[in-house]
């Protein structure tokens, strides 16, 4: 048995394929042949001689050519790069609508929390209609057509049953192994460098998707990266989806989405681990995937809809989209790992957006202290308040954008975890003791303070102590959530953080200390350091108090793969040796920066 | 004797091509015609040609009797 490899040009389809395959067997002496569209080649198995004449008769009967087909780098239609320009236009006017309708504000400024399950749902509604469907909405529509194949006599409806079990067994495993990372997540913390390894992955792989559907790189086409060939045949979703259709075959595609690494759905996925809780991860996952749902189910109808110029029109506005979002993967991954990648372009798309409240004086009404607050997307304003000791205060405040972070405060000296209600919340106690008392919101994103002073005591005295702590306020601006394009975190890496310059390192016999305290209000402090590269560094981190929500804990990307937990009392201790002179920054877990060490 | 048969799945001409090859072969067939946009297959044979025929010619390929 003789094996040969042809290289064809000219094939586009699975019936190119089998024209070839069916010319190849007319030969007596051929045995096998496979013939592969994408690769552009035919392999023969036959028995005596096969001649090049031979090969090239059956080929060329089938209508096509040898040789290997041509794909540049980029295209040379100018029509593409026409219909790019229109796609980018389109999303433009899009963007502009969308803003003008504050649709924006409502899916990015909100997307900062994912604890608040409205603001998932319409994370979800807004990924099932970008990164999800343009990575899921392909297996979606694959399943439907081979449902309407076997039954081509079904009705609308019946058509749409597909969509639903797919669906539905998309919520069921996401609700499930959201709820079982969500548990793990307790017990194990994956390092900074994988998470952002994970995430630039993705990042590529999703900027591979959507460089192929502008279609202006016909050299890509080729690379079976895309989706159903590529991922999905490692999870054995296309084998499915080739098989015959069947209800439960659905669902399971629907369910192995869980492990497809669409940007919104690694967020969730991240955030379910970090939360530790096994309900708040089935929770968070399940609401994401239903408020997926619309979109998917749209999918179908949508791009069966389009056709011809509209469709090409639409899948490049997507691929723009998917681009986008890749580069925000990217950043974010870098971040993480420890390069800064795109500092300065992240600083143009997440500025800092944390008012930084002057210190108000309650008013006194029939000896009640009156503190007037609001509570929007952005934090509270004012924050920052001075009571007198032993009065009663009636704390009002006025939530105006209940789906946000900001909505559920907390203040462990006050004893206070309270979702806000649309409109006034009023919160009454009597300050005991003369100091400040703390809030914030629960992920520790926003914070406010009021100041106890001595009944009768001068509050203007303790002015500047005020403002000291309003300048600290920013700090966290963004730290829970993610950049613009929700996925992964540490887009708001643009923080008004003061920098506070360390004194030279302490010689400790060969190793280098350097110290840091933190508190709620001044996060690390100092926050910049200076050490020499190749010899081993100590980093002491005193924590007085305990951290909160993301900001509770620490990690040096590039550095050290530690990861620990700000707690109160303890001093974090990083021991690594530099080996490179540079900049790595001192953040989060979740890679929002807080500080800075300088290798020389 | 013509028979007329509506196919399904077909996409591309080289789809129409592969069903013509893949029926023409069907002994006794003389003559087939396949329309791309109806899937509609005229097939000229000296006898009847009945769908399960047509059915194995068209084993491992995507397109079906409807």
């Amino acid at each position: 048995m003789n094996k040969t490899v042809v290289d064809i040009k000219g094939m586009h389809c699975r019936s190119c394929e089998l024209l070839v395959e069916d010319k190849f067997k007319e030969y007596s002496q051929v045995k096998n042949v496979v013939v592969d569209q994408s690769k552009g080649t035919a392999e023969i198995e036959y028995e005596g001689t096969l001649t090049q004449e031979e090969i090239a008769r059956a080929v060329n009967c089938a209508g096509y050519c040898l040789g290997k087909d041509e794909k540049p780098y980029f295209s040379k239609n100018p029509r593409d790069y026409r219909d790019l320009a229109i796609a980018g236009f389109i999303l433009l006017d899009l963007f502009l609508v969308a803003k003008a309708l504050g649709l924006f504000n409502i899916s990015l400024t909100n997307t900062h929390n994912y604890s608040s399950l409205p603001v998932v749902f319409l994370i979800g509604l807004t990924a099932g209609i970008s990164t999800c469907m343009a990575l899921v909405g392909g297996l979606v529509l694959g399943a439907a057509s081979r449902f309407a194949e076997k039954h081509p006599t079904a009705t609308t409806l019946q058509k749409f049953k597909p969509h639903l079990f797919f669906n539905l067994g998309r919520i069921i495993s996401y609700t499930v192994l959201g709820g079982a990372i969500g548990f793990l997540g307790s017990f194990f913390q994956i390092s900074t460098s994988v998470l952002g390894t994970i995430i630039i992955a993705v990042g590529i792989v999703m900027l591979l998707l959507g460089a192929q559907l502008v279609e202006i790189f016909p050299f890509l086409k080729g690379v079976t990266f895309t989706l159903p060939k590529g991922i999905s045949r490692l999870f054995g979703i296309s084998d499915r989806s080739e098989k015959e259709y069947s209800h439960t075959n659905s669902m399971v595609m629907g369910a192995t989405t869980f492990f497809l690494p669409c940007g919104f759905t690694q967020a969730m996925q991240l955030f379910a681990i970090s939360s530790g809780s096994a309900l708040v991860g089935a929770l968070t996952l399940g609401t994401f995937a239903l408020g997926t749902a619309p979109g998917l189910l749209g999918v179908g109808g949508i791009t069966s809809l389009v056709k011809g110029t509209a469709a090409r029109l639409f899948f490049k506005t997507a691929g723009i989209v998917v681009i986008i979002l890749a580069l925000f993967n990217i950043s974010n991954g870098y971040n993480l790992v420890g390069v800064d990648f795109v500092g300065e372009v992240a600083a143009v798309f997440g500025p800092p957006k944390v008012a930084v409240g002057v210190g108000a004086t309650a008013n006194i009404q029939n000896g009640v202290q009156i503190i007037n607050m609001d509570q929007t997307s952005n934090g509270y304003t004012p924050n920052n308040f001075n009571i007198k000791v032993g009065v009663p205060v009636r704390w009002i405040i006025n939530s105006k954008d209940p789906h946000s972070c900001a909505a559920s405060i907390v203040s462990p000296k006050l004893n206070i975890s309270k979702v806000l209600n649309p409109g006034e919340n009023v919160i009454e106690f009597t300050p005991t003791e003369v100091g400040t008392i703390k809030f914030t919101c629960s992920m520790g994103m926003f914070q406010g303070v009021f100041n106890v002073v001595a009944a009768g005591g001068n509050t203007a005295a303790i002015a500047p102590a005020v403002v000291q702590q309003a300048a600290a306020a920013p700090k966290a601006g963004g730290s829970c959530g993610s950049g613009g394009g929700g996925c992964g975190c540490g887009g708001g890496k643009a923080n008004a953080q003061p920098t506070v310059q360390a004194p030279a390192a302490v010689q400790e016999g060969a190793t280098q200390v350097i110290k840091a305290v933190f508190t709620y209000s001044k996060d690390i402090s100092p926050n910049s350091f200076t050490v020499k590269s190749g010899k081993p560094v100590r980093f002491e981190v005193d924590a007085k108090e305990n951290g909160s929500g993301c900001m509770g804990s620490i990690t040096l990307p590039g550095l050290t793969d530690k990861i620990d937990l700000l707690t109160a009392g303890k001093t974090s201790v990083f021991e690594f040796t530099p080996t490179k002179a540079g900049k790595y920054q001192i953040t989060c877990a979740m890679g929002v920066p807080r500080g800075v060490i300088n290798v020389l | 004797m013509t028979t007329i048969i509506k196919l399904s799945n077909l996409t591309c001409p080289a789809c129409q091509k592969v069903t013509q090859n893949r029926i023409g072969k069907i002994s006794g067939v003389t003559e087939v015609k396949v329309d791309l946009v109806s899937g509609k297959a005229e097939i000229n044979a000296g006898r009847v040609i009945n769908n399960e025929e047509v059915t194995a010619a068209l084993q491992g390929t995507p397109y079906q009797i409807v």
